[in-house]
């Protein structure tokens, strides 16, 4: 997995994470990476126990779990790329031919030639620094070798990994779909300098923080109604008392379609496919 | 239950459950709207986001002499519909009736049992309140 690749590359040089894509949920596994998005502004979940301590979510690692939406907008933004999970590497797997294990083989073998021939190389300078001529017992560092080279789909060729991803293509892309209705709130959030976590908590889509949720309270509690759907109002109602009781504002944001967008003469507004309204609800005070 | 009974029904509640004084009707194309004083200044209101465009002029110039300012009430029955785009077209036609951007408008929500709640709408994205 290329997630190894960028295991030993500094964070400045390193511009974009590893998102690796399991059973459809983003994961993160890199702490270098973890950081990074931190300071994009997405928090993230950590998902990963501690056998000791399975309950306590104070006490979590990594992995760090993403919401889709949180994907999406790193790799647009181009701040980080998604790997495939397992599933990918067993169908590549299954599409080795014998002659890739040839190959794989060969590649081995020519491996294993150069270990030793370094560990000979190191056996003779021992030798000249001990001024004793004495007989390599080659089959000795023979044998010692062991070192395998992972069979990773790094080392099958190209073709084969087009073929897999052309195969993985269409359920992605079935998936990123789901999330494609509420991105546009995300963004307009996320350019409005909002930290956003999941919001079932509070009861909502997302819940908002004005900074690193580790530094300030939660303002908003987010949920995503379409344009013309019913908000409901004994939801608004609900959502209003709620959110004003613990000190935060419930708010619905909605995408406001492009035949919707007023002034025509604004040339900026004519390009804009649609534009998202929010609007806050919070309990009056009275009544 | 007629559109004439919900909205003399909340102005009812607002004058004499809530003691509102100046309580006029604003009829705008597709809306009935009510504007009144309250008795004292609503609680700390909430302060609107940066990143939305300021407090209108007029309610801040009002505060500022220590008055309390008009609220407007928006009269609705729990059962009514209610989406983004109405809340939109609220908005947009009592700013066309008044001329200046309006950032809050109190619905004022009606139940079968006579119960009134009221709850602001912000057009936008607004700091909870400090209590």
């Amino acid at each position: 997995m290329s997630s190894q690749t960028t295991h030993t590359t500094p964070i400045d040089e390193r511009k974009k994470a590893t998102i690796v894509l399991i059973h459809n949920k983003p994961l993160v596994f890199l702490l270098e990476d973890a950081k990074y998005l931190r300071s994009l502004g997405i928090v993230g979940v950590f998902t990963g126990t501690l056998p000791s301590a399975p309950q306590q979510n104070l006490y979590m690692g990594l992995p760090l779990l993403l919401m889709i939406e949180e994907m999406i907008w790193l790799v647009l933004k181009g701040h980080a790329v998604v790997v495939p999970g397992k599933d990918y590497i067993q169908k590549v797997y299954q599409r080795i031919s014998i002659g890739d294990l040839q190959i794989l083989d060969q590649k081995q073998e020519q491996f294993n030639q150069k270990h030793i021939e370094m560990r000979l190389k190191k056996f003779e300078e021992l030798q000249k620094r001990l001024n004793k001529t004495l007989k390599a017992p080659s089959n000795l560092i023979g044998d010692n070798v062991q070192v395998k080279i992972p069979l990773t789909p790094q080392h099958i060729t190209d073709s084969k990994h087009e073929e897999v991803a052309d195969s993985i293509s269409v359920p992605i892309t079935q998936f990123l779909a789901s999330a494609i209705k509420t991105y546009p709130l995300y963004e307009h959030l996320k350019s409005s300098e909002y930290y956003m976590l999941p919001g079932m908590r509070f009861g909502g889509r997302y819940v908002a923080y004005p900074g690193d949720p580790l530094r300030y309270h939660s303002h908003l509690i987010v949920n995503e109604v379409e344009w013309e759907e019913d908000i409901g109002l004994l939801r608004l109602v609900g959502g209003g008392r709620l959110s004003t009781g613990v000190k935060k504002v419930w708010c619905i944001g909605s995408s406001k379609e492009v035949e919707e967008v007023e002034d025509s003469t604004d040339p900026e507004d004519k390009e804009k496919l649609e534009e998202i309204v929010c609007y806050s609800v919070e309990w009056s005070g009275f009544g | 239950m007629n559109k004439e009974t919900l909205v003399s029904q909340v102005k009812q509640n607002l004058s004499f459950y809530n003691l509102w004084s100046d309580i006029t009707e604003i009829q705008t194309t597709s809306f009935t709207f009510l504007q009144g004083k309250p008795k004292d200044p609503l609680t700390v209101q909430s302060t609107i986001d940066s990143t939305t465009d300021g407090i209108s002029s007029e309610l801040t110039k009002e505060q500022e002499q220590g008055q309390i300012p008009y609220e407007l009430v928006y009269p609705i029955r729990l059962d009514s519909k209610l989406s983004p785009r109405d809340i939109h077209q609220l908005f947009k036609e009592l700013e066309d009736f008044k001329g200046f951007k309006i950032e809050k408008i109190i619905a004022g929500i009606l139940n079968d049992d006579s119960t009134i709640v009221y709850y602001n709408i912000y057009n936008g994205l607004v700091k909870p309140r400090r209590n």
